[in-house]
């Protein structure tokens, strides 16, 4: 999913986004996927604050990010969604905090869910 | 009662609480691990995915062995959990020797450098664990490979260690 997100949003945004995959390769290791996130991550971090989104809590990405979470300059949220990912990349280019810019995406997240019947008055009750 | 052994080096993720949970409508997981049981701050990062209709315990295979009448006898529908098949070839003994039949095992991840021995779609194993599986096989225990619930199982005959050939050797 996570390749697929950003090629949806490189698509809106243009390539150089500061977004960045980690996906988990099926034939790896606990430990072999764990050690090539924790190498992607210091990375990131010599650049700055990293915000990490995962698809949900429980899965394999939220499990490999979990143990970073009270790593300084590190933010998770869970339940990605485009207009989530749009708004993130704003907020990076206006360099926002990283806890600011995560509370202020998962209310930002919530508000785009939305019924388009009812946005338009036609919803069953 | 005891519905089902796991062994999955993912442990606690979607595939089991999205699909093996509800379908076998199990409402305690135990994991079983030397390690994790001596690890609350783990322990606490792996319940927050479980469905609050789930109990997540933790437990050492000293502990499981003590607690197996009580495991083998509620009526809470109970997943053993591993990493690896090791910790499960004690249980099998004193499965044995109460004579009781076993749950499936079903084999479900497994993956690394270390583990050469295809036995399945997602089932890799080394040799250590190619000799534990064919304890637990021994000693009455049915293998099965299936990573997620919507997948085919595959039986698994235990033969004879090879690297990286099919495991249904005679």
């Amino acid at each position: 999913m996570a390749s697929g997100l950003y090629q949806a949003t490189a698509a809106i945004l243009g390539d150089d986004i500061p977004v960045y995959v980690f996906e988990t390769m099926p034939d790896h290791s606990p430990e072999e996927r764990q050690a090539r996130f924790e190498a992607m991550l210091r990375e990131l971090l010599d650049a700055g604050e990293v915000l990490l989104l995962v698809d949900f809590l429980g899965g394999t990405p939220s499990n490999v990010v979990l143990p970073e979470m009270d790593r300084d300059g590190v933010e998770i949220l869970t339940g990605v969604n485009m207009p989530m990912l749009f708004k993130a990349v704003t907020l990076a280019r206006e360099k926002v905090p990283v806890g600011d810019a995560a509370i202020r995406l998962v209310e930002y997240g919530r508000e785009h869910i939305r019924q388009i019947a009812a946005m338009l008055g036609q919803a069953n009750s | 009662m005891i519905v089902n052994l796991r062994v999955d080096d993912r442990l606690i993720h979607g595939q089991v609480t999205q699909g093996w949970v509800p379908s076998l409508h199990i409402n305690t997981i135990v994991v079983v691990s030397d390690v994790l049981a001596d690890n609350p701050v783990r322990q606490q990062v792996m319940q927050l995915g479980v469905p609050p209709s789930v109990r997540v315990l933790f437990m050492t295979v000293t502990q499981v062995l003590d607690a197996l009448q009580d495991l083998s006898s509620t009526s809470e529908r109970v997943m053993l959990l591993s990493d690896s098949p090791g910790p499960f070839c004690a249980l099998s003994r004193a499965l044995n020797q109460r004579q009781e039949d076993s749950p499936i095992l079903t084999l479900g991840n497994l993956h690394g450098a270390d583990r050469a021995h295809k036995l399945g779609q997602t089932v890799f194993c080394s040799e250590q664990e190619y000799s534990q599986l064919s304890e637990l096989a021994r000693n009455g225990v049915n293998l099965e490979c299936c990573a997620g619930v919507h997948d085919a199982s595959e039986q698994v005959q235990m033969g004879v260690w090879q690297e990286s050939t099919d495991s249904s050797l005679s």
